[in-house]
């Protein structure tokens, strides 16, 4: 099972929604809202940082001095993909829970993401990162292809590491501009935020969720084990005990530095635990405007 | 020092096992994958006071399995020999006072020749053994001098002579009635009810004699003690006493009458190395009519005076024991109390060790 019936029910309220005008399909390259069908206004809805310029009602801001950004009816068809990184380091868990890695995480949430476009009738698609290489499942929606996914879900393993620049061109033909895209990974490798930031930089309406170990949050160590960088092999062994307070305290910066960085470049980050229920992230991404945060 | 099992120092193999343990337990390994290693700063494990307290852990029990090891192959020690002791030790065929008479050493040590090695000064029991000087032999220390008094008819022999590691003074004390010629003694002892017993008594006694065997006879209430050289006691009604069991024990022969359960014809039973006879009515002709037969006397003289050792019997003159030229056995004091000592105290500072409240983690 991979979305476990409290998770699946406790999706019911999530719509995904880009932030960025779809292009749509046949309603011609320019992206212009004003003219043409299709697009008939639904609601307001406070700012975010990442929403475009253009959605910005001025006519409400010159009365209310607060950003609002009008909704459209009809949405264009959304196209839904989850990036999931299944490096080496994904296969990371708790040491009391040793099946409850990242990459577990991963798949639930990359299942849940689905779930949610079945419903609204979007199409979605998988990037699976995996062993050095790019595994692209192009978008198209129905109950057959979720089942499709799930089946490439499951059969993923943690290993490799991020792949060279070339493997990575058949994405950019696949995710077109205004997709919504979710990258799951857990952001220790250099080349998947770049990844996310050039994606965002070019029209993508890019997710980013971090997924941590408890361990990492709380470094309950004792004693002096080794500890071995599972992409490098390389192992540092150190008194536990002494080094939770700095190792906290600077994995700690580097985790706000991140986000940080991810949101200045217009990509939706939050962080998610292995030890924490996964429908925390998606309503922080994708819930209502008013629990957002 | 040497060991009385040098096979047990094999134990020692069990010394590898802790070097084992301590080896296997060296590698902590724990390894953690974890990503943001990177993070961690290079801090050193406090490794150094460990690695002290572990060697000393593993010191304590190698000493620990030594001393047990070395307790498993007996170690023992060569004896002191002290002051020279003179030891005089007196057949119990003769009796003390006629011992003491024969040799005048004031400062000796006396004793009788049998298990044991009792006091002059107190009774002998009934055993006669010779080879007992081989133990004495090896008991003594070599500088130890030993004289032995014994009658001119030596009882109480086995087949060889001993060869003893010292000269012995052996000193023959004749003059002394020897048992070879002297009559059978049988001792009766008799309760207030036994007037028609002890006319058989009598009568056997009579008997006896004009067969031309006459018999000793120590008749007297059941209070009286109980001469050790009798051959046969003859114990009329009531329960016999204890040092009358405890004669018989020794290899007496014994005749009850009037005694709880028994039968006729006359049935030998063993107590320890002597024999009973009983017999439930009184021996006298009007309870048991077997005892007015014709071969009664004859019959019960040589069953119950026959005497309960085989013949062991030689000439003390020829009987001295050699001199070999062997060392003497050597006396070894054990060293076991010191290294059970030992080992308690290593366990016990192994177990503190081990306890001590320290970075004990991995």
């Amino acid at each position: 099972m991979l979305i476990p019936p409290d998770l699946l029910a406790s999706l019911a309220g999530l719509r995904v929604r880009s932030r960025r005008l779809g292009l749509g399909q046949g309603i011609g390259q320019h992206a212009s809202r004003g003219r043409g069908a299709g697009l008939e206004f639904a609601q307001y809805r406070a700012y975010e940082p990442g929403d475009e310029l253009r959605r910005i009602d001025w006519k409400l801001y010159g009365r209310s001095d607060r950003f609002f950004v009008r909704d459209a009816e009809r949405d264009s068809p959304l196209t839904l993909w989850a990036i999931v990184d299944a490096s080496a380091s994904m296969g990371q868990a708790d040491t009391l829970v040793p099946e409850r890695t990242r990459l577990a995480a991963a798949r639930t949430l990359a299942a849940c993401l689905f779930e949610l476009a079945l419903r609204q009738s979007d199409r979605f698609g998988l990037v699976l990162i995996a062993q050095d290489r790019v595994f692209v499942h192009e978008a198209a929606s129905g109950r057959r292809h979720r089942d499709r996914l799930h089946f490439e879900l499951v059969r993923a393993e943690a290993a490799g590491g991020w792949p060279i620049e070339p493997s990575l061109l058949p994405l950019w033909q696949s995710m077109t501009p205004g997709a919504v895209v979710t990258m799951l990974s857990d952001g220790f490798d250099e080349r998947a935020l770049a990844f996310a930031e050039r994606l965002s930089a070019a029209g993508r309406d890019v997710s980013f969720v971090r997924l941590l170990t408890m361990e990492e949050r709380e470094f309950p160590f004792e004693g002096g084990p080794r500890f071995r960088d599972p992409e490098s092999a390389r192992e540092q062994r150190v008194d536990a005990a002494r080094a939770r307070a700095d190792f906290l305290h600077r994995f700690g910066e580097s985790r706000q530095a991140l986000l940080a960085r991810l949101a200045a470049s217009g990509v939706r980050a939050c962080e998610a635990f292995t030890d924490q229920p996964l429908d925390l992230p998606l309503r922080r991404l994708f819930g209502s405007r008013d629990s957002a945060q | 020092m040497s060991l009385l099992l040098p096979l047990g120092l094999f134990a020692l193999a069990a010394l590898a096992l802790p070097i084992a343990l301590h080896l296997l337990r060296r590698p902590e390994d724990r390894i953690i994958p974890f990503a943001a290693w990177r993070y961690l700063s290079r801090e050193s494990l406090p490794r150094e006071r460990l690695r002290i307290r572990q060697w000393l852990l593993l010191l304590l029990r190698l000493l620990l399995i030594a001393a047990l090891a070395l307790l498993v192959s007996m170690p023992v020690r060569r004896a002191d020999a002290g002051s020279p002791v003179q030891w005089i030790v007196v057949s119990p065929q003769l009796s003390a006072q006629a011992a003491r008479a024969a040799l005048d050493r004031p400062n000796a040590e006396w004793h009788w020749l049998q298990p044991g090695f009792g006091s002059l000064d107190e009774p002998p029991s009934r055993a006669i053994d010779l080879g007992l000087l081989r133990e004495l032999d090896a008991r003594l220390a070599p500088t130890d001098t030993l004289a032995v008094i014994v009658p001119e008819c030596l009882s109480g022999l086995d087949a060889v002579r001993p060869e003893l590691s010292r000269a012995v003074e052996w000193i023959v004390v004749g003059g002394d009635p020897t048992q070879a010629g002297r009559a059978p003694l049988v001792v009766v002892r008799h309760d207030e009810a036994s007037a028609a017993e002890l006319a058989t008594i009598d009568a056997l006694r009579s008997a006896w004699q004009a067969a031309g065997k006459p018999v000793d006879f120590d008749i007297a209430a059941q209070t009286q003690a109980i001469d050790a050289r009798a051959q046969l006691l003859v114990w009329l009604g009531g329960e016999p006493s204890e040092q009358a069991l405890r004669w018989v024990r020794e290899g007496g022969t014994l005749l009850r009458s009037r005694a709880g359960e028994g039968a006729w014809p006359l049935r030998e039973e063993a107590f320890g190395q002597g024999r009973i006879f009983s017999i439930t009515t009184a021996l006298d002709p009007a309870a048991t009519p077997g005892v007015a037969d014709a071969g009664f006397a004859a019959r019960l003289r040589e069953d119950l005076l026959r005497p309960a050792r085989p013949p062991d019997r030689a000439d003390a003159l020829g009987f001295e024991p050699l001199r070999t030229g062997r060392p003497p056995a050597p006396r070894n004091e054990s060293l076991d109390d010191w290294l059970i000592w030992i080992a308690l105290a290593l366990f016990l500072a192994e177990r503190a060790c081990a306890a001590w409240p320290g970075d004990r983690r991995d």
